[in-house]
């Protein structure tokens, strides 16, 4: 039997599943050759456009994410491929496996081979789930939307030779076997001329094939979801994974669940707006906003969970000044012994902070902030832990 | 079990919403004050307006409840149920709108509230006065605090509003009076002077053939097709329109006070009713709307009113809104229009189980752009109910709406997304055809499905990738975040410019 490896050098982790599984593919496209920096001749093109450092840092906690936590027993996770294009490839390491890949570098050539090899895997059950993560540039003219790859820019008579072309991506993805598909774009939308007047640019990958699904029963559900409305932009801090992917992961963990037949399940029913609430929450100092977007929808099972779903949760004190002074934690109503510190000054390491994020179970709690001087009253607040987040003030 | 009465109250609206604002009830405590093992999680939709009601019953508890407006703002109650016959009431009152005639589009998401409102639109019109005065002082050196623009932005973003082109192009504007340029003329001496190739009108509506519609992909095709199609093109008579303002707003509200006149008689003898475009100025350019009429077809029923909101004047920048007053699928457009499909797919399910849809789709009613409105949502709801009750109607709005784009894509996307054998592929590629032919979609969604249908069969059909190339590079002037097509037809550059 092949080495799926040998085959696939952006493959970094393979499990041979009995029945449909899920096949990740999640590219970070964040170096850019003909951009300034880049290294290499730079292109006419540049539409001011910089290097990025989130895209592969983003891309990278994603695949992390699903190769050590993704635990679906309705379709187990059975690829993961990695795409980064970062100043200085690195090794990335399988957290599971412990095996360390270098993995392709975000040229087009590498992204098309990438695409078509986490279909062609997919391909083999009707039923199999496929998620796609990009984060990179993205520009934006009307309907249509195109993905820059690392060496957009390199031809100069046609620099979107080196994108993504949305539209006939999606389209050509539609006629393809895996009936669920999930793709999230966290990436620019910005408007500009080389989109409207290069509407047909950019790659489509997939040549649509109409009788690609005739044999098969099951309903196509495909769910593309933006990380940014139209003419805003896709944000992350310097070296740090992008807002959107740490809202998708928080999505994962258990922030889009809903329970059905007794089942908890993480569904698109409401990422655009769990996305934009986490997207939001980290940009309320400044003045940008970063609402998630969708133009189509699908109601997609992402992930059957295997214990009660764990919600964020945003705790912070009425009297921020307090921080140092009290212990916080919450309390599982009518569970004795089911508490959860949250802030403890006397820990080694503790820092001050405005607020303080935990997961905890959805259920009935006791938040707490007991003052370590003796004498003073705790504060309290009983609070519901329910999808898709909870705050809690004290 | 207890019993939840529950409705949006929104004043001024003109038209009650039966099917308004998607609810979500969720149970957060049991009759004896536990979190239950497994809470009640379920959406309605309720009325908005000045009285109609929705109802839930549900066990005792207590409940979080969440409206979840087409603005996107979300408002929330705690209600405890107990139980009781009697009723336990939930109003949701949304923030009051800037001006009454504003109702509508309040709820719509396309305003802000009229403290949002008038905070922004009177701070912004102050800046313009200001630039504007300090431009025609030759002497005074412009200086606008750059913060002040920043701020501006700032609070337009936070007013949930679609506002941003209107704030880049007053940055744009603030730019280049700042650096001392025109925005609409170069030097003199090395250009010609610019003349507006499309000969903008601020508002009108111009009528196109039915039997003709084909042409429109060519007529919006380019500034100079335009120009040349529109001096063609007879104006779109016997509808009232009434013109409101504010500022930076303009409303058109249109009355579609006569249905009868505006058809032709089409090949089968039928009478096909006359195409509207409503066309805006943008700048040197305009908006082409495809404007959903007549709504409905049946001349006798009564018939809505249609609202074009204009921002920014007749500035290059500014959005532009289309929206219908229909009591039935208003809401479902509102939640279309702001792209929020989970929602309108709410509001679809809550109207099929009220059998809305089939009532829509059905010869009796006649309101076949209504029932596309709905089978578009449905469309992309598919995978939850395969084969939905109103599918066999799609093959109905194709056959008996000759005129009508939109039905014979529902239908060619369905059969596309069901297609078991050859011969529906075929018969899926000919309504798209069909489609095409019959010019542009009213609806957005309904280009996309055009768009990507096409090009699936593209690389086997030499017609159908003509067409898709054609669909395709109109593409990027359409406004993806309409529910109505709405295309930008922008005036070449002065320097393209024919004198």
């Amino acid at each position: 039997m092949p080495d799926p490896f040998v085959e696939d050098p952006s493959l970094v982790h393979h499990v041979d599943v009995n029945g449909p599984g899920t096949h990740v593919i999640s590219l970070g496209i964040g170096h850019y050759d003909h951009l300034e920096g880049g290294g290499q001749a730079p292109t006419r093109h540049h539409l001011n456009l910089k290097q990025l450092t989130s895209p592969p840092i983003s891309a990278r906690k994603v695949a992390a994410w699903f190769i050590e936590n993704f635990d679906c027993t309705e379709s187990p996770l059975a690829s993961v491929s990695l795409v980064l294009s970062e100043r200085q490839s690195a090794e990335f390491r399988n957290g599971r496996t412990g095996r360390t890949f270098t993995v392709p570098t975000g040229l087009t050539e590498e992204v098309r081979s990438a695409l078509r090899a986490w279909v062609r895997r997919a391909e083999v059950d009707p039923q199999n789930r496929i998620m796609l993560y990009f984060s990179g540039h993205g520009l934006s003219e009307g309907l249509q939307n195109l993905y820059l790859l690392r060496d957009y820019g390199k031809d100069s008579d046609d620099p979107l030779a080196g994108a993504l072309n949305y539209q006939s991506f999606i389209a050509g993805l539609a006629t393809r076997k895996p009936s669920n598909q999930f793709l999230l774009f966290d990436a620019c939308r910005s408007a500009d001329q080389i989109a409207a007047l290069n509407r047909n640019g950019g790659q489509p990958i997939f040549a649509a094939v109409p009788d690609g699904r005739l044999e098969i029963t099951q309903p196509m559900r495909q769910c593309p979801i933006f990380s940014t409305e139209v003419d805003r932009q896709a944000l992350g801090r310097p070296n740090e994974e992008s807002l959107c992917a740490r809202a998708f992961i928080r999505v994962m963990n258990g922030a889009c669940c809903t329970k059905e037949e007794n089942e908890w399940y993480i569904t698109t029913d409401r990422i655009v707006e769990a996305l934009t609430y986490f997207q939001n929450r980290e940009l309320r100092k400044s003045e940008r906003r970063q609402p998630a977007d969708a133009n189509s929808y699908a109601r997609i099972h992402l992930r059957r969970l295997t214990r009660t779903p764990s919600i964020p949760v945003f705790v912070r004190l009425g009297d921020p000044t307090l921080a140092s002074r009290v212990r916080i934690e919450a309390v599982r109503v009518r569970q004795t012994g089911s508490r959860r510190l949250v802030s403890d000054p006397k820990s080694e390491g503790w820092q001050a902070k405005e607020e303080w994020e935990i997961e905890l179970e959805i259920g009935e709690y006791t938040f707490r902030a007991e003052h370590l001087e003796p004498g003073q009253p705790p504060i309290t607040s009983d609070e519901t832990v329910m999808p898709t987040h909870t705050e809690v003030k004290l | 079990m207890g019993h939840l009465e529950l409705r949006f109250d929104k004043q001024h609206l003109g038209t009650e919403l039966s099917l308004g604002v998607v609810t979500r009830l969720r149970q957060v405590k049991d009759a004896t004050g536990k979190f239950p093992d497994d809470p009640v999680d379920q959406e309605l939709v309720i009325p908005a307006g000045a009285s109609g009601r929705a109802f839930a019953t549900v066990p005792a508890g207590t409940y979080r409840i969440e409206a979840r407006l087409p603005s996107g703002e979300v408002l929330r109650e705690t209600r405890t149920v107990t139980d009781s016959p009697q009723g336990v009431e939930v109003i949701f009152k949304g923030s009051s709108s800037p001006r009454e005639w504003l109702s509508w589009q309040r709820l719509a998401g396309n305003v802000p509230s009229q403290e949002q409102y008038e905070g922004w639109i009177n701070e912004l019109a102050e800046q313009i006065v200001k630039a504007a005065n300090a431009r025609e002082s030759a002497a005074k050196p412009i200086q606008i605090d750059p913060t002040v623009i920043r701020k501006l932005a700032t609070q337009a973003r936070e007013l949930h509003l679609k506002l941003q082109p209107t704030i880049q192009a007053f940055g744009r504007f603030f730019g280049k009076v700042m650096a001392g340029s025109d925005a609409d003329s170069g030097p003199a001496d090395t250009q010609p002077t610019p003349q507006a190739a499309v000969e903008p009108v601020e508002f009108e509506l111009v009528q196109a053939d039915p039997r003709a519609a084909e042409a429109l992909w060519d007529a919006v095709s380019s500034p100079t097709a335009w120009t040349e199609w529109k001096r063609t093109a007879s104006p779109y008579v016997a509808q009232a329109i009434h013109r409101t303002d504010d500022r930076q707003l303009t409303l058109w509200r249109i009355e579609q006070s006569e249905r009868i006149a505006n058809n032709v008689v089409g090949p089968s003898g039928a009478y096909l009713p006359l195409r509207c475009l409503a066309v805006m100025q943008r700048g040197r350019g305009v908006d082409v709307i495809t404007l959903p009429v007549p709504w409905p077809l049946d001349p006798y029923l009564p018939a809505p009113d249609l609202e074009v909101l204009r921002e920014a004047g007749t500035s290059d920048s500014g959005r532009t809104t289309t929206t219908v007053r229909d009591n039935v699928v208003g809401g479902l457009l509102m939640y279309l229009n702001n792209g929020q499909m989970r929602d309108a797919a709410t509001v679809l399910i809550e109207a099929q189980r009220k059998g809305l849809i089939e009532e829509l789709m059905s010869e009796k009613a006649r309101n076949p752009l209504a029932a596309c409105a709905a089978a578009y949502v449905g469309l992309a709801t598919l995978s939850d109910n395969q084969n939905p009750r109103w599918a066999p109607w799609l093959k109905n709005l194709k056959d008996w709406f000759p005129w009508l784009p939109d039905g014979a894509i529902v239908h060619g996307a369905y059969v596309m997304q069901s297609a078991k054998t050859r011969d529906d592929l075929r018969d899926a590629l000919a309504s798209l055809k069909d489609a095409y032919r019959r010019g542009i979609p009213f609806y957005t969604a309904g280009f996309r499905h055009l768009m990507n249908g096409l090009y699936a069969f593209s690389d086997e059909d030499a017609e159908a990738k003509a067409m898709h190339e054609k669909v395709a590079s109109i593409a990027a002037r359409v406004d993806p975040n309409q529910a109505f097509n709405q295309i930008t037809i922008a005036a070449p550059p002065p320097s393209q410019a024919v004198k």
